[in-house]
């Protein structure tokens, strides 16, 4: 501790510091007019994306939907909070260093290069198709690479006034401001181009350190420098305590780098990270309370909607920070995070982060920076309704998608079907979209207020500011700074708690990223099957398309180690199935289901229409639709078209081909805990629901769909998921039927016994486009079957005993072969057929004299029934129907 | 094992430094001189340049007589620690 003497002695030298803060007003405005026309941009971006869920066919004539939502993020991530940030900064630095910005030409630099080389290059190429597939990191790496170069400059141009002015004088804003760049500049090369190098498990453990970093270490602090700056200048009053305030930026920049991992519990990853990460977290919460309670303090008499507009903002920013944080703190629980991961929950989650605290504290630097602009004076009414507008649509959007999010994690768990989800979803989908209309009045009407704030004795100070560097500009202020006399220990432990954040942020990439990278090596090596399954150039290009077009953002590829993944899409991913994967698509949400084992789980027709035209298989999907991808219809499949089929088939195949053979061999081979729960699951190797020849197929549960009275839930299920390809009344007309081949079943013209409609339904039909239904509870099924024979205009075969005998001996000669002696569709020929669809099982199914008639003459197309019409005449053909007809037996055992 | 390392010497750090904090009125001076400093500073720069007017008379409708305090506190940064 230093005497009174040497403190005073200290301060007298320190009184005649010059206070220089020449305030960059060009620059300022040029950032904060460059933010918001951002910032519009983007919004109209998610707008557009947003769309999508309400009116899934109306945005054919943009570019897709995958796109679209890279330029969204992006957008407001660099574009708005970016600009934000730096305009805030040009007026900020100069006031706590006493001292200018090191260069205004080198400003200008920046602002070009950010704006022009990053932010319009960066939107015209993912647009365009080049992006990386990387949450917060869509932009393609040359454009990183401008990024990095823009973050060295910001450096250059803010950083050299806190280092002369000395660590112990800095107020804490200043610190987030050092800390927000220089971390940034660590963390991001090693989130954006670390996972184009290392597959699988292991990239996404270094992408999920930049999601969080992302968020933790270039926007938290940036808006934090703002809130700490704000509060006290609006009120008049020091913040409550700068201990606390010092206290919540070191545990800031302790802690999270430590929760990346977070944002992939129960995956590959392994549990020791995840762990770290979870308590990280929890801590972080802790850390959070301290920040939001001293900013709250701090604002202690001016309520809870302050007069001035920017404390106005800054309040509000604060509350969100608390919320968001907490709820951060939330999701990093196990229980909860498999109840809301995946959902819209996180989306409601990242608005609040992005559009509600990042953003509120930029609009606060913003407006106060603005304020003291010369010659600019913002309108209040402007601002008054700018700000209402903003909190009622954000909150809104926020509850929304909370509250959609729930019902989205209960029905996952609960096992309902996956389109009951999207139905359920719609409503709030709806009101996410329309909760845009006053976020988007909002911003639109800050910019204006902005652009229309220019006065007329200011125009020509502005004009003379800028015309004229070296002459003084109007907001340059000369004087001394107050004197501070502060103790080289106090110094010292705050170069050493910036020494030790750094290496913090070191160990974090170490713990959660290097060793967790050693250890699922390890495991690959231990796992994976010797012959590596590799992908063709076919596959690999339709990697590529699945990549550009933001597939993963929708369709997660990774069954993670909970009950109700592992129900639904088979045994949890392990670590080497991943590890042709660079960049990794392991996804942090699910708009449609999971595709880490979509292989043979559908035909490649059903594929292709579901591709060109979602809705026509899937009548409820809000899926876009890809046509650019063909040549004129789902028929005429171009070759993208073709490639990302062929990638999609090969999701899951090689863990599909390996195992079970070789599990006993892997059994042997570890004993990790989670491993062998993967590799004991119940349901293996694939997708629960892929179809499977005859022979190799599940049994129904109980043997037999019993029959339900709720025709009113077999027809909503029939409409939601069978009528795109057989029709609203079953006759076989829906949208798809005319894409697929063979084409869907006209029920009304076929009448199924109950044991096979079960077995249908829950197996679907090898090589036919018919899925298996077993995400359907056994009650839905037996609803589903019910329609299904309602359907049904089939009336029971009358014949002759002459029809019969001629009947029989054409059947003996030339049908038995396939369909079997007794017509049980089980010939010899049929194990071997060029289309590996069974014949049909005339015991079990009845067609209608002309269904019947139709086929022998004409063939079935998409099927090994070859038509008969020349072979045999119209005594024969008819003969045989009858015969084909009285085969069905309408009871097991029946004769 | 590394997690438990971490958040350990975190909270040992933290604590240490609250102990510090609250234990030496010299300490805690010095920490909090930079918030006192950093509103003289912007006191300064909006006097100095008339920026802010408008928006400082608007904080003045609010303050409290938490404000009177402020000008003491104010007046304490300037070197003289209390």
């Amino acid at each position: 501790m230093h005497s009174t003497d040497s403190h005073t002695k200290q301060s007298s030298v320190e009184s005649h510091a010059e206070f220089n803060p020449q305030v960059e007003s060009l620059l300022v405005r040029a950032h904060s007019l460059a933010a918001f026309a951002t910032l519009l941009i983007a919004v109209c971006f998610g707008i557009l994306v947003s769309l999508q869920f309400v009116f899934p066919e109306s945005l054919g004539a943009f570019p897709s939907w995958g796109r679209m939502r890279y330029a969204h993020t992006q957008g407001i991530m660099l574009g708005w909070l970016g600009n934000a940030f730096l305009a805030f900064m040009y007026h900020a630095v100069p006031v706590l260093s006493g001292r200018p910005v090191t260069s205004r030409t080198l400003g200008l630099c920046l602002f070009a290069i950010w704006n022009f080389a990053v932010m319009i290059p960066g939107w015209i190429l993912v647009l365009s198709g080049f992006s990386q597939p990387l949450e917060w990191a869509e932009f393609p790496l040359p454009v990183d690479v401008v990024i990095v170069a823009g973050f060295i400059l910001a450096a250059v141009q803010f950083l050299p006034g806190f280092f002369k002015q000395g660590f112990e004088n800095l107020y804490v804003s200043s610190w987030y401001i050092i800390g927000g760049l220089v971390f940034t500049l660590l963390s991001f090369p090693m989130g954006n181009i670390v996972p184009e190098l290392v597959p699988g498990a292991a990239g996404a453990a270094f992408s999920g350190l930049w999601i969080h970093d992302a968020v933790g270490l270039f926007v938290t602090p940036m808006a934090l420098a703002i809130l700490y700056y704000v509060v006290p200048a609006s009120t008049g009053k020091p913040i409550y305590s700068h201990f606390l305030s010092m206290l919540g930026f070191w545990g800031l920049f302790f802690l999270y780098p430590l929760n990346g991992i977070h944002h992939y519990i129960y995956s590959a990853i392994p549990m020791a990270a995840q762990l770290t990460a979870i308590v990280a977290s929890f801590l972080l919460g802790l850390v959070v309370i301290i920040v939001v309670s001293n900013l709250l303090l701090s604002q202690r008499g001016f309520g809870l909607i302050p007069k001035n507009i920017a404390l106005r903002f800054a309040s509000m920013g604060v509350v969100f920070y608390l919320v968001v944080s907490l709820q951060g703190s939330m999701q990093a629980d196990m229980s909860f995070s498999s109840l809301v991961h995946f959902t819209d929950f996180i989306i409601g989650h990242s608005h609040l982060a992005m559009l509600g605290f990042a953003t509120f504290a930029g609009i606060a630097g913003i407006i106060h920076a603005w304020q003291r602009l010369p010659g600019f004076s913002l309108d209040a009414k402007i601002l008054d309704w700018s700000y209402y507008l903003l909190v009622f649509g954000i909150w809104l959007m926020v509850l929304d998608l909370t509250l959609a999010g729930f019902v989205q994690g209960a029905l996952w768990q609960d096992a309902a079907p996956w389109i009951d989800s999207v139905r359920a979803s719609a409503p709030y989908w709806a009101v996410r979209s329309l909760s845009a209309i006053p976020v988007t009045l909002g911003f639109g009407l800050l910019f204006y207020g902005l652009l229309s704030s220019r006065t007329a004795s200011a125009t020509d100070q502005a004009v003379s500011t800028s015309g004229n560097e070296q002459n003084q500009s109007d907001t340059t202020a000369k004087g001394a700074i107050g004197s501070i006399g502060l103790s080289p220990a106090l110094r010292m432990s705050y170069v050493a708690a910036f020494v030790c954040g750094i290496g913090f942020f070191v160990l974090s990439v170490s713990i959660l990223g290097v060793i967790p990278l050693q250890s699922l090596q390890d495991e690959t090596a231990l796992l994976a099957p010797t012959a590596s399954l590799a992908l063709s150039p076919a596959q690999e290009r339709g990697r590529v398309i699945y990549a550009r077009e933001g597939c993963a953002y929708c369709h997660t590829q990774q069954v993670r180690y909970t009950e109700s993944d592992m129900r639904r899409f088979g045994a949890p991913s392990l670590a080497w199935e991943g590890r042709q994967d660079t960049p990794h698509m392991l996804g942090t949400r699910r708009i449609g289901p999971d595709l880490a084992r979509a292989s043979g789980t559908r035909t490649d027709q059903w594929h292709l229409a579901h591709l060109y035209a979602p809705r026509t298989v899937v009548p409820l999907s809000v899926m876009p639709g890809y046509p650019e991808l063909f040549e004129g219809s789902a028929d005429r499949p171009g070759r993208e078209a073709l490639d990302l089929l062929a990638y999609i088939e090969s999701l899951g195949r090689e863990r599909e081909l390996a195992w079970p053979e070789g599990d006993e061999r892997a059994r042997a081979l570890t004993d990790d805990e989670r491993a062998l729960m993967s590799l004991t699951a119940e349901v293996l190797n694939a997708h629960p629901g892929r179809t499977r020849p005859l022979g190799l197929a599940p049994a129904l549960p109980s043997g037999e769909l019993q029959g339900s009275d709720n025709s009113g839930l077999g027809m909503q299920l029939f409409r939601d998921n069978c009528s795109g390809c057989h029709g609203d009344s079953g006759e076989g007309d829906g949208p798809a039927s005319s894409l697929l081949s063979p084409p869907p079943v006209a029920f009304t013209e076929h009448r199924y016994r109950r044991d096979l409609l079960a077995e249908i339904l829950w197996n679907g039909i090898h090589g036919a486009s018919m899925p298996a239904w077993r995400d359907l509870p056994l009650e839905e099924l037996a609803a589903l079957a019910d329609v299904v024979d309602s359907f049904s205009l089939v009336d029971a075969a009358s014949t002759t005993s002459t029809l019969l005998a001629a009947g029989q001996s054409v059947y003996e000669t030339n049908c038995a072969e396939c369909h079997g002696d007794d017509g049980g569709g089980n010939g010899f020929a049929a194990q071997n057929l060029p289309i590996p669809i069974m014949p049909t099982d005339f015991t079990r199914e009845r067609l209608s004299e002309a269904a019947a008639l139709r086929a022998l003459r004409e063939g079935v197309a998409g099927t090994s029934m070859a038509p008969w019409g020349d072979r045999l005449n119209a005594q024969e053909m008819t003969a045989a129907v009858h015969y084909v007809r009285s085969l069905y037996r309408e009871q097991i055992g029946d004769d | 094992m590394i997690s438990n390392l971490i958040v350990f010497s975190s909270l040992l750090m933290a604590g240490w430094f609250t102990l510090q904090y609250l234990l030496k009125p010299g300490l805690r001076e010095r920490v909090e001189q930079p918030k006192f400093a950093f509103l003289r500073q912007l006191s300064m720069y909006d006097m100095q340049t008339g920026a802010g007017a408008k928006s400082a008379s608007e904080d003045r409708h609010e303050l409290n007589d938490d404000q009177d305090q402020l000008g003491l506190q104010v007046n304490n940064s300037s070197g003289e620690t209390k």
